[in-house]
């Protein structure tokens, strides 16, 4: 395994085992940065390629987490994950999903793509942070990085469309962290509980 | 072309915004919302039949839905600034009916992922209008789970560009239906995998179960005519992405593994709702289960296939759309008289209203939810699908058991408040016209066949069930 790949495995392994939001954070924003960096040896020298890469890099790697740093500040109650499974248990989780990435690698429609072990590694990390934690930041945080593992899935797979590839995944940080933190902070606003056991009263 | 077709009702409800004579802005807003309805019809001619029959779906409910607005929203507030929440209001209905227009007048699947992702945008904050805290929790909760269906989606949208460039089609018309058409390929199984993706992320847009926890409780908070949108439009949208990835696994020869996965899907589905829909006492979080039914029976469809499975997809998204909408209509206006959205649901005209959308959605004749349950039926034992259509069959007798113990809850409440009706009552009168128009047009899908739009109908299934 390159060392790339350790990289991206020690991320995703880290996003489902810490429960500090800001290193979560910082492991999402390293991850996003690694896949950027991947699609700018496929972006071609065009100004309106350049352009697009440019902004969804922007709005991922900068805006995004930013954003989600304004918001931690102004809630520092935020900042607890709140695991929903002790760590011990969340460390076996790691190894099961290394070990279905594994499997998910030998899958006849992966064949022959690169890093498959990888992408599935990461998308299950995301999925797992949805899981396994217990606040709505977790919620957010899960599905940027699940979005940084369907970036990284586009690059991999289909290196001649990275502006449709990045434009999606752009479009997909912005709904994601924007709409999400306009509502987190009207959740805070009206002092509810960011814990989702909380919401769950409208469950029908 | 297209970008400035769907554009337009946003753009549209951006200029009626800072007029502030209150009169003028609703006149405005009514000229401008049918101009906004005729406009794709009339200027996107090269849209093939499918397309077009969505794009009348859009345009009349975007149109009756911004009416109601106009009476069942606008009318809590009393004017105000342009920037007030009311111009918000109609701002996000505008970017939500644009973003839906974009989905079905787009040309390929890139588009069709973003138009479906922008609808995200706008929805999260117009369920969640009420600000309340259960409309704020319900927002949250239809964020989650479509934006990571939408991600599960695009995710298939990639592995089917990498199928199509692998299979020789230039990288820039890799997802353009057009192009895929023409295709003639080998059975892949990594196309098998992200048609998969495609239509589990976009069917859960529709409410598909087990995706469809976020879809009672935004249905069940949003403002009606928003639910109205959700259930008779953006569900349609979704529907009409997962008939398009059912097209487009066509040309790679073996479809049979997604038909299954289809069939299945929309089985338990319809199953999971009609239980779910027979312990509901809450009037807008019943219409949402039956959604999650109707959609259920619109995926059973696609799943069984075949020229009688894909006509009875067709058939059945239009009739629901136009009757779950108009049953909507017909609860903001029950909801608005007697002020909840829960028990006790009628008010006189409005009750009546509400008891024809229970017998649309019931699959009763006259209606086309009638014609087109017949026709899946018939469609589900021709291709020898008789354990799925079992299972969606207990579903749809329970739910139609639940609909009809509502309409006799409704029938109660028509006569205990016959004389309490409000006073400004009549200011409901478009939100009225909203609601009659769209159970009309229920009614009169069950003569589709028959009828020029019936022949469009027949055009798109020769498409869809090569």
């Amino acid at each position: 395994m390159s060392v790339l790949a350790l990289a991206l495995v020690a991320l995703g392994a880290l996003v489902v085992v810490d429960t500090r939001a800001k290193r979560v954070l910082a492991a999402y924003v390293v991850l996003a940065a690694f896949v950027a960096a991947l699609i700018a040896r496929d972006v071609r020298g065009d100004a309106v390629a350049l352009g697009l890469f440019a902004l969804a890099t922007l709005l991922k790697v900068v805006a995004a987490p930013l954003g989600i740093s304004w918001f931690l500040r102004r809630s520092p109650e935020a900042e607890d994950l709140r695991a929903a499974v002790p760590l011990p248990l969340r460390v076996v989780v790691v190894m099961l999903l290394v070990a279905a990435a594994r499997a998910a690698e030998h899958l006849p429609p992966l064949a022959g793509l690169p890093l498959q072990n990888v992408v599935a590694f990461v998308l299950l990390c995301g999925i797992a942070l949805l899981l396994l934690h217990r606040t709505v930041l977790a919620d957010l945080l899960g599905l940027l990085v699940v979005g940084s593992a369907v970036t990284l899935e586009g690059v991999l797979a289909a290196p001649a469309l990275p502006e449709a590839v990045e434009l999606g995944a752009a479009f997909d940080v912005l709904v994601t962290t924007f709409v999400g933190l306009a509502l987190l902070r009207a959740l805070r606003e009206r002092g509810l509980h960011l814990d989702v056991d909380a919401l769950r009263k409208l469950r029908g | 072309m297209i970008a400035a077709i769907a554009a337009l009702p946003l753009v549209f409800a951006l200029v009626a915004t800072p007029l502030r004579d209150r009169r003028a802005r609703r006149a405005l807003r009514i000229v401008l919302a049918a101009l906004a309805a005729l406009a794709p019809t009339l200027a996107a001619p090269h849209l093939d039949t499918l397309a077009r029959i969505f794009v009348t779906i859009v345009s009349i409910l975007g149109f009756l839905a911004t009416l109601s607005s106009l009476d069942l929203v606008a009318a809590d507030e009393n004017g105000g600034p342009f920037w007030s929440r009311i111009s918000v209001y109609f701002v996000l209905l505008g970017a939500f009916w644009s973003a839906m227009l974009l989905v079905v007048v787009a040309q390929s699947f890139a588009m069709v992922w973003f138009g479906i992702s922008a609808t995200t945008l706008a929805t999260a904050f117009l369920v969640g209008y009420a600000g309340d805290d259960a409309a704020i929790e319900a927002a949250w909760k239809y964020l989650v789970l479509c934006s990571l269906g939408i991600a599960v989606a695009l995710a298939g949208v990639v592995l089917l560009a990498k199928a199509a460039i692998d299979a020789g089609i230039p990288p820039g018309h890799a997802l353009a239906w057009e192009t895929l058409a023409t295709l003639r390929a080998h059975p892949s199984p990594l196309v098998h995998l992200a048609t998969a993706l495609m239509a589990v992320g976009f069917a859960t847009k529709a409410g598909i179960a087990p995706l469809h926890a976020w879809l009672p409780d935004a249905h069940a908070k949003a403002p009606a005519p928003i639910s109205a949108l959700l259930s008779g439009v953006l569900v349609s949208c979704a529907l009409y992405a997962v008939m398009r990835t059912v097209q487009a696994a066509q040309p790679w020869g073996d479809a049979a593994f997604l038909h299954a996965l289809l069939t299945w899907l929309g089985a338990f589905s319809v199953l999971v709702a009609g239980v779910l829909m027979l312990v509901q006492r809450d009037l807008k979080r019943l219409l949402a289960y039956s959604t999650v039914e109707h959609a259920g029976i619109v995926v059973f469809a696609l799943g069984v296939g075949g020229t009688l499975g894909v006509s009875a997809a067709l058939l059945h998204v239009v009739a629901h759309a136009f009757s779950k909408s108009g049953a909507f209509f017909a609860a903001g206006l029950v909801l608005r008289e007697r002020g909840k959205s829960a028990a006790l649901w009628s008010a006189d005209r409005a009750g009546r209203m509400l008891l024809l959308a229970f017998a649309a959605l019931g699959g009763l004749p006259p209606f086309g939810l009638f014609c087109s349950e017949l026709l899946v039926a018939g469609a589900a034992l021709a291709a020898g699908a008789w354990r799925p259509l079992l299972v969606a069959g207990i579903g749809v007798a329970f739910a139609f058991a639940a609909l009809a113990y509502a309409a006799l809850q409704v029938d109660a409440g028509r006569e205990r408040h016959a004389l309490e009706r409000r006073a400004d009552a009549g200011e409901t009168r478009l939100a009225a016209l909203a609601a009659g128009a769209a159970l009309t047009l229920a009614t009169f899908a069950i003569v589709l066949p028959w009828t020029p739009l019936g022949a469009t109908l027949a055009y798109a299934v020769r498409g869809l069930a090569r």
